[in-house]
C-alpha cells in the first residue's frame, strides 16, 4: 500500500510528541491486568500444566481482542481516514518517547545514589535496590537497546509485513503479554507461552537490528577506542555468550547496543566497555529472573573470554543464533514439572508436630485474654501466645467451672498475630480440642487450669492433625502424654499463685527420672515403667536421648526474669507466663524482660539489667493455705 | 583449616541444627566446630553460620535487641537459613513485622501455607537430576521471587521453597529434623561454603 511509508514516519512523530498514554489507559496493559486479575497471580492454585493452558488462552485472547479495532480500521475505512486512524493506532504500538524519557530519568537521577533506582526497575522488572550506580546505568542502558526491539523495530516490520492488524497490532499485544508474565518466578508457567510468542516473533527484528549493527560497529567502534576491534569482537562474542546460557534467542544485540555507546560517549571514562569477568560467573548460571534477558552486567575487562567468544561468535551464529540453549532450557523446565509429581502430602505426622513445638524452643509463650495483649506479648517478642478466657489468677478468684475460651475471642487473637496462637481444652474434652483445631490454633493445651471433663481418660491427642501440648508433674505422667499423642511437654506448676516453686519441684522430678534411667539396662527400665506406669519405648528413648523426646517447657507460677532464667539452667527448653505478665504492674516491660531473661538465662548481669525497675510482680499466693480443691497440679493423671 | 559454623541461638530449634551440622561434618569427614551462638561478638569467630527456624517474628527482634542486623549483613561467610531463618535473610518480606536481613536476592511469603493444620510433608524437588525427597514444612514461608543474583533450588508443587546464593542457601522446609535429606543438604551447603572460601583466599 502506498499509504504504509506515510503512516509509519508519521505514527513515529506522533509517538515521539506525544508519547505512551498511561499504564491503566494503555489499551494491552489493560487487557492482560484484566487476564492476570481473574488468574490471581497466586503460585500454586493450580496444576503447571493448568497454568500454562490458561498463559496460551490469556495471551492469545489479549491479542485476538486487541487487534480487532485495527482489522475494522484497516477493513472499512475510507483511504483519508485510514491514514488518520492508521497513524493514531500504530502509535499506540511503538513506544520510542516513553522509552527515551525512562532513559533520560535514569540517566539523571542514576549517578546520585538512590536515584534512578525506581525507573530502572520500570524498565527491566526487577528489584535494582542492590545495585551500584553504574550498574543502574548500565541496566538502563542495556534495556534501552532491548527495548529498542520491543518499542520500534519490532513493530514497524510485522507492520510493513503484515499491516495493522495482522502485524503490528499482534506484536505489540504478544509483547506486552511478555512484559507483564514472561518472568521465572511464580509466572513461571503462565508465562510460559508469552514469553516464546515474544521470542517468535522477535526473531526477525532483532536479526534485522542485528544486521544492521553489524554494518555500523566496527566504523564505529574502531576509531573510538585503541584497540578497537579487539574490544568489540570481545563485546560481541562475549553478548553470544551471555545469550547462548541464558536460553537468550537474539537478545544478544542489546548487549552490543549499549557497549557501543558506552565506547562512543566514553561513559565509564576508560578505553574498555564494560562487561567482562562475570562472563565466567553468567555462564555458569541460571539466575536471570526473564526467560530472555541475561543477568546485569559488572565492569571489569577480561582478555581470556576472547577466544572462546570468536569461537562461539562462529558457532553462535551458524547454529541460527542460540537455538540450542532455548531448546536446552525448554528440557531442563519440563524436568522440573515431571519430577514434581506431588506425592501424598502428609498433615500432622508426628513429626510435623514435635517439629512445630521444636520452633518454639528459647521461647516465651504468654496467656493473654484478648487480641490487645497479644500484640503486647508479640511485640514484647513472645514465641506463641495462649488464648483463653481469663489468665490462670483470674479463674481462681472467679472460682466455679472454668472452660475453653469464647472462639469470638480466639478468632479476634488469632487475626491480630503471626506468631503462632494456641488454645486451652479441659482435660479429655476432645471435643473443645476439636473445636480450637477448627478455629485454626496452632497447638492445643489440653490444660489442668480448666476443670477437668473427664477424670479417666485424657484426649486421644494422635488423632489430631494439630500438635497438643500437655501439663506433667514426673517422667511418667510425662511418658503418659507422650504415648497418647502430646508434642511437647510442659511441667505443671500451681498456676495462677505467682510462685515458682511446684514448677521446680515438677522439673526437677522429670530431670531426675531420666538421669536415674541413664544408668539402668532393659530389664531395669522395664521395672521402673511398671512403677512409673509409663510406656516401656518411650522412657528407653529418654534414656538414649537423656532427655524428654519432645520438647519440654516450663510452666505454672513463673512471675519474673529470674524465675524464667532459674527454670531455664534447670534444663527446659522455654517457658510458659500465665497471670505473671498481665497481672504484674507494667505488663509490656515485664514482658519484654522476661523473653531477654530467656534469650540470656546464663548471664546474670542481663538478667540484673532487664529486672530493673519492673514494678510490683503479680500478687502472690501461698501455696500451703490452698484448699484442696483449689489445687491445680493434681488434676489430671 | 576447620571450618568454624555457629548457630544463631536466639530462638528456634538450635540443637537439632547444631547435631544436623556436626553429622555432615562427619559424614564429609570435613575438620571444623560446630556451636551456637547468641551475642553479636561471637559472629566473627564464625566461617559459617546458621539461622535455624523458629518463629521469624521473634527472632527479628531478638536480631535488634541483640545489636545483630548490622554485624550479620556484613558477615563474609556463608548463611544457611531455615523456615524463619528464610524470611529474614530475604531482601522483602510480605510482613512488615519482621525486618529483612536482604542478604539474598529473594522476596519471601511467610506462613505460605496457612496455620499449623495445614503444616506437612511434602515432596520437594531439587533441579537437576535429583529424585525427590521428604520435606517437612512447618508453618513455612515459600520464596515468591528469585532476584538475579540468586537461584532457585527446590521446588515443592510448583512453589520455590529453597535458593542459594554464592555461599548462602535458604530453605523453607527443615532438613534439620531428619530423614534422608538432612546431611546431604548439610553437607552441600558446607561444600557450597569451603569452595567459596577457598575462592576468597585465592582472589586475595
Amino acid at each position: 500500500m502506498v499509504f504504509e511509508p506515510v503512516i509509519i514516519w508519521a505514527a513515529l512523530a506522533a509517538d515521539r510528541v506525544a508519547g505512551d498514554p498511561p499504564n491503566r489507559w494503555h489499551p494491552t496493559a489493560w487487557l492482560g491486568g484484566q487476564f492476570i486479575g481473574w488468574w490471581g497471580g497466586t503460585p500454586g492454585r493450580f496444576s503447571p500444566s493448568a497454568e500454562r493452558l490458561y498463559g496460551v488462552v490469556c495471551c492469545l485472547c489479549t491479542v485476538v481482542i486487541f487487534a480487532i479495532p485495527f482489522y475494522l480500521v484497516s477493513r472499512f475505512f475510507p483511504p483519508l481516514f485510514y491514514i488518520v486512524a492508521g497513524v493514531v493506532l500504530l502509535s499506540l504500538t511503538v513506544g520510542w518517547r516513553s522509552l527515551e524519557e525512562h532513559v533520560a530519568a535514569v540517566e539523571q537521577g542514576g549517578l546520585s545514589r538512590g536515584g534512578g533506582r525506581d525507573e530502572v526497575q520500570m524498565l527491566v522488572s526487577r528489584n535494582t535496590g542492590t545495585l551500584s550506580d553504574e550498574e543502574v546505568l548500565s541496566a538502563a542502558y542495556e534495556s534501552m537497546a532491548e527495548n529498542l526491539t520491543d518499542a520500534i523495530i519490532g513493530p514497524l516490520f510485522w507492520f510493513t509485513l503484515g499491516g495493522l492488524p495482522g502485524g503490528a497490532a499482534v506484536f505489540r499485544a504478544a509483547n506486552t503479554m511478555d512484559a507483564m508474565l514472561g518472568y521465572r518466578d511464580h509466572r513461571r508457567y503462565i508465562g510460559w507461552f508469552p514469553a516464546r510468542l515474544d521470542d517468535v516473533l522477535c526473531y526477525l527484528p532483532h536479526d534485522l537490528l542485528v544486521s544492521a549493527f553489524f554494518s555500523g560497529f566496527f566504523p564505529l567502534g574502531v576509531p573510538v577506542t585503541p584497540g578497537g576491534v579487539c574490544a568489540a569482537m570481545h563485546t560481541c562474542g562475549r553478548a553470544i555468550m551471555g545469550g547462548y546460557h541464558h536460553g537468550a534467542r537474539c537478545r544478544w544485540h542489546e548487549d552490543c547496543l549499549c557497549k557501543t555507546e558506552c565506547l562512543y560517549h566514553r561513559r565509564w571514562g576508560g578505553t574498555e566497555p564494560p562487561g567482562g569477568r562475570a562472563c565466567h560467573r553468567l555462564c555458569g548460571s541460571w539466575g536471570g529472573d526473564r526467560y530472555q534477558r541475561p543477568h546485569l552486567h559488572r565492569s571489569a575487562p577480561c582478555g581470556r573470554c576472547f577466544i572462546p567468544h570468536l569461537f562461539s561468535l562462529k558457532v553462535g551464529l551458524s547454529l541460527g543464533c542460540g537455538f540450542v540453549p532455548d531448546h536446552v532450557f525448554i528440557a531442563v523446565s519440563q524436568q522440573d514439572v515431571k519430577t514434581m509429581k506431588l506425592e501424598e502430602l502428609r498433615f500432622g505426622t508426628e513429626l510435623v508436630k514435635r517439629g512445630f513445638a521444636a520452633m518454639q524452643k528459647g521461647g516465651v509463650i504468654m496467656d493473654v485474654v484478648n487480641a490487645e495483649q497479644a500484640m503486647i506479648a508479640e511485640e514484647a517478642g513472645a514465641v506463641a501466645v495462649m488464648s483463653l478466657e481469663r489468665v490462670p489468677s483470674d479463674i481462681r478468684k472467679a472460682g466455679g467451672v472454668a472452660r475453653m475460651a469464647d472462639p469470638a475471642k480466639v478468632t479476634e487473637i488469632i487475626d491480630s498475630v503471626s506468631i503462632p496462637v494456641m488454645g486451652k481444652a479441659r482435660i479429655g474434652h476432645f471435643v473443645e480440642a476439636q473445636v480450637l483445631e477448627a478455629l485454626g490454633v496452632d497447638m492445643i493445651d489440653e490444660s489442668e487450669v480448666l476443670t477437668p471433663a473427664d477424670e479417666d481418660y485424657h484426649i486421644v491427642k494422635s488423632a489430631f492433625t494439630v500438635p497438643f501440648v500437655c501439663g506433667a508433674r514426673n517422667l511418667g505422667e510425662a511418658c503418659r502424654r507422650i504415648n497418647e499423642g502430646a508434642a511437647m511437654i510442659r511441667t505443671k506448676g500451681e498456676a495462677g499463685t505467682g510462685n515458682v516453686v511446684e514448677a521446680v519441684r515438677h522439673m526437677r522430678a522429670i530431670t531426675s527420672g531420666i538421669h536415674e534411667l541413664q544408668g539402668m539396662d532393659d530389664i531395669e527400665i522395664a521395672a521402673r515403667a511398671r512403677a512409673i506406669e509409663a510406656p516401656f519405648e518411650i522412657l528407653k528413648d529418654c534414656a538414649v536421648r537423656g532427655r524428654l523426646p519432645v520438647v519440654n517447657f516450663s510452666a505454672g507460677g513463673i512471675a519474673t526474669p529470674c524465675d524464667a532464667a532459674m527454670m531455664m539452667q534447670l534444663g527446659c527448653d522455654g517457658v510458659f507466663v500465665g497471670s505473671g505478665i498481665f497481672k504484674s504492674e507494667t505488663p509490656a516491660e515485664m514482658a519484654r524482660a522476661i523473653v531477654e531473661a530467656v534469650n540470656h538465662y546464663d548471664d546474670a548481669s542481663v538478667i540484673a539489667e532487664v529486672s530493673r525497675g519492673l514494678g510490683n510482680a503479680m500478687p502472690g499466693l501461698d501455696i500451703h493455705t490452698l484448699p484442696e480443691n483449689e489445687v491445680l497440679r493434681f488434676r489430671g493423671n | 583449616m576447620g571450618i568454624n559454623i555457629g548457630v544463631c541461638a536466639l530462638q528456634g530449634d538450635v540443637s537439632e541444627h547444631v547435631a544436623a551440622f556436626k553429622a555432615a561434618l562427619l559424614a564429609s569427614g570435613q575438620e571444623g566446630e560446630v556451636f551456637s551462638f547468641r551475642r553479636a561478638a561471637d559472629i566473627s569467630r564464625c566461617d559459617a553460620i546458621v539461622l535455624p527456624g523458629g518463629e521469624s517474628t521473634t527472632i527479628s527482634r531478638l536480631l535488634h535487641k541483640n545489636d545483630m542486623y548490622g554485624p550479620l549483613r556484613a558477615f563474609k561467610g556463608g548463611i544457611f537459613a531455615t523456615c524463619a531463618g528464610l524470611v529474614l535473610i530475604g531482601r522483602e518480606i510480605d510482613d512488615p513485622r519482621v525486618e529483612p536481613l536482604g542478604i539474598m536476592d529473594i522476596s519471601v511469603g511467610r506462613n505460605a501455607f496457612g496455620r499449623q493444620r495445614d503444616s506437612c510433608e511434602r515432596s520437594v524437588t531439587i533441579t537437576g537430576e535429583n529424585p525427590p525427597f521428604r520435606g517437612y514444612f512447618i508453618r513455612a514461608p515459600v520464596i515468591l521471587s528469585v532476584g538475579p543474583d540468586a537461584m532457585p533450588l527446590c521446588y515443592a508443587d510448583h512453589n520455590v521453597v529453597g535458593a542459594v546464593q554464592g555461599p548462602h542457601m535458604a530453605l523453607s522446609f527443615h532438613p534439620e529434623l531428619g530423614g534422608e535429606i538432612s546431611v546431604s543438604t548439610c553437607s552441600f551447603w558446607n561444600a557450597l561454603v569451603h569452595t567459596h572460601r577457598h575462592d576468597r583466599q585465592f582472589q586475595g
